[in-house]
């Protein structure tokens, strides 16, 4: 299987602070892992640098061979625009534009709009019903899928996620879990942070940080 | 998909928008209605500047320089040169003629009145002058309407006007009967009325021209005509046709057409001597030179205003768009976790501005109508022209106002670190 995410020797410090601290670490090509560990251990940092939204303080970041460390500001933005699908806790939706238009705002960024493409989307994460929806007549459970179609749309690479689960009930948590282990299963690579053990354990392989470093590898 | 954006994102902030729109207007209508003013102001204040006197004098041609004692020509009769009354009516048809807004001629004379000796002018009081766009009313009520008379304007034959100090030294009121013998001739002649002018016309009498005439001896003779012009105040080109003797020569044949067709005073005269070869125009500089400076003070004023204007307008549009900006710090953030680039980040922002710098505009000109309107009617006592090229300036001006304005909180806005962003 090909490698889609190298991590080598990658370090973040916040002045003083070491967020993270010589982590390697890498993905194949159709995996799902996910990373966990306690507050503060370093995994969101670790998934803001893989996703371009940080830079790292030293190491390197491969991503489908393409190093990260060292681009530019748009180059990232085009990086996240073009391998990468993020999905974060705490949803992050253009409040008002409907369920359809936030997923046609990557397509915006990406290319170009496309309304059918969209609502396809939409239907593919189960809300064929509730397309023009605003954000706030959504439920969190809702509002979590619709950023999930929003992550799909321009065919990433890699999926990456951020307590995707954090604000949901049992009931919402177990819908999207069904749907990566959908996507798991149609071969797309995901990268889960979580400190749910019921998320966590989902995945083929878990990776657990503590004080920025890699404690220990499950399969 | 950004036009979406543009429009959701105003209709959901209507009220900031509106409070950006607001300051955009008052701006843009002040700016708009200075522009109007300014543009229609030459003509205005050329016609108050015509109420302070003639600008131009026509005098015949002479050898010598002409030299006046007490306010008329010096030398016997004999020795003075005169134009043709007959020929005035010519100023109508230079090509400037519309802009000349009426001509006085004058013949002066030595009388006595009871004994004392006194200046004798003829000259048209309220009179019908033949052009070729038919009959044009001029004189000095309409060309001096600063002269106050006590009593009543002479209407008619055997009827003169009296300086008030001449009066007051001969003990006389309107409608007294005086006789009045210029050596050739005399006659008796009711008094009409006393003129108060505070210059030396106020140790003068005033007749009209045609009696000057009969009793001179001058049938159809004058000495000088005082004409008021509406002029152009004087740029570069004026300027640099002045220092020559003969702009036609001196000037390339395209400046020369261009500096023929604009109304400077140099150029009015210089077509009032093709009119009158025997005569020579002369601007009143006085008049013309004030005329300029005070237009060229007000107009900068007007600049002054404008500028504030549009900075206070800038700065009202920064704070509006900066509360914007720090409101949608978590959408910006978003967008370019998202994968957008500065560049859409700014695309959005800029557009809301002109938009919002495009309805400003439309209204600003609206109410800048309103205030030209207004100020013309307060201060110029007449209506203003309205001049179409104001909308498209007033449009750009609250654009180029709003993008200006939103200049610094968009640049902000695309420097946003989306991961900041998204924590907060």
């Amino acid at each position: 299987m090909k490698e889609i995410m190298k991590v080598s020797r990658l370090s973040k410090t916040y002045g003083q602070i070491k967020a993270l601290d010589c982590v390697d670490l890498s993905v194949r090509e159709g995996e799902w892992l996910s990373i966990m560990g306690p507050s503060g251990s370093g995994k969101s940092t670790l998934l803001n640098i893989v996703c371009g939204l940080d830079s790292p303080s030293d190491g390197s970041v491969r991503i489908d061979g393409i190093e990260l460390a060292g681009m530019s500001t748009g180059e990232l933005a085009r990086y996240r625009r073009e391998m990468v699908g993020l999905i974060f806790q705490q949803f992050y939706m253009v409040p008002y534009l409907n369920a359809t238009e936030n997923v046609m705002l990557s397509q915006y960024f990406h290319s170009m709009a496309d309304e059918k493409e969209a609502r396809r989307a939409l239907d593919r994460v189960g809300l064929g019903h509730r397309l023009d929806h605003l954000p706030a007549h959504l439920s969190g459970g809702e509002q979590q899928r619709v950023c999930i179609a929003r992550a799909l749309i321009n065919e990433p690479t890699l999926l990456l996620a951020d307590e995707p689960t954090g604000n949901l009930d049992d009931k919402n948590e177990g819908t999207v879990m069904e749907l990566f282990d959908e996507l798991h299963t149609q071969g797309m690579t995901l990268v889960v942070v979580t400190h749910d053990a019921s998320v966590g354990e989902a995945a083929d392989r878990i990776v657990y940080l503590e004080h920025g470093r890699v404690a220990s590898l499950s399969i | 998909m950004l036009l979406h954006l543009v429009k959701d994102s105003l209709v959901r902030r209507r009220r900031r928008i509106a409070l950006a729109v607001l300051s955009l207007l008052v701006g843009t209508a002040l700016i708009s209605s200075l522009l109007t003013v300014s543009l229609d102001i030459e003509g205005k204040i050329g016609k108050e500047m015509r109420s302070f006197g003639a600008n131009i004098l026509l005098i015949p041609r002479s050898e010598t320089v002409p030299v006046e004692i007490a306010g008329m020509p010096a030398g016997e009769i004999g020795d003075r040169s005169f134009l043709r009354e007959e020929d005035l009516g010519k100023l109508k048809t230079i090509f400037w003629k519309n802009n000349i807004t009426g001509f006085v001629p004058y013949l002066f004379g030595r009388a006595r009145i009871e004994g004392t000796q006194i200046v004798l002018v003829g000259t048209w009081f309220d009179h019908e002058v033949s052009t070729e766009k038919g009959p044009f009313r001029t004189g000095i009520r309409q060309t001096s309407p600063w002269w106050r008379v006590e009593g009543e304007w002479p209407s008619g034959r055997g009827q003169l006007l009296i300086g008030h100090e001449l009066a007051d030294r001969l003990a006389l009121e309107p409608g007294d009967q005086i006789n009045l013998n210029t050596g050739q001739s005399g006659r008796e002649f009711r008094v009409a009325g006393i003129v108060s002018t505070g210059g030396g016309e106020e140790s003068q009498v005033f007749m009209d021209l045609s009696e000057a005439q009969e009793l001179l001896g001058l049938a159809g003779r004058v000495e000088k005509v005082q004409i008021s012009a509406l002029t152009k105040p004087p740029d570069d080109l004026a300027r640099r046709a002045r220092l020559l003797e003969d702009p036609k020569e001196g000037l390339p044949p395209k400046e020369y057409e261009k500096w023929y067709c604009s109304p400077y005073i140099e150029a009015i005269t210089y077509q009032i001597e093709e009119a009158f070869p025997d005569g020579l125009a002369k601007p009143v500089r006085q008049v013309a030179d004030a005329e300029g400076a005070f237009l060229g003070k007000l107009k900068l004023l007007f600049a002054l205003i404008a500028g504030v204007a549009a900075v206070t307008s800038a700065m009202g549009v920064t704070a509006t768009m900066s509360a914007t900006v720090k409101e949608r710090r978590g959408e910006i953030g978003l967008m370019k976790a998202l994968g957008a680039e500065n560049f859409h980040i700014t695309g959005q922002f800029l557009l809301e501005a002109a938009f919002t710098g495009l309805i400003g505009g439309v209204a600003g000109y609206g109410l800048g109508i309103v205030l030209a309107a207004l100020i013309g009617r307060q201060v110029f006592d007449s209506p203003v022209s309205f001049s179409l090229p104001v909308l498209p300036f007033a449009i750009l001006t609250s654009l180029a106002i709003a993008l200006l304005g939103s200049a610094l909180p968009v640049r902000r806005a695309s420097r946003l670190e989306p991961i900041q962003a998204l924590k907060e």
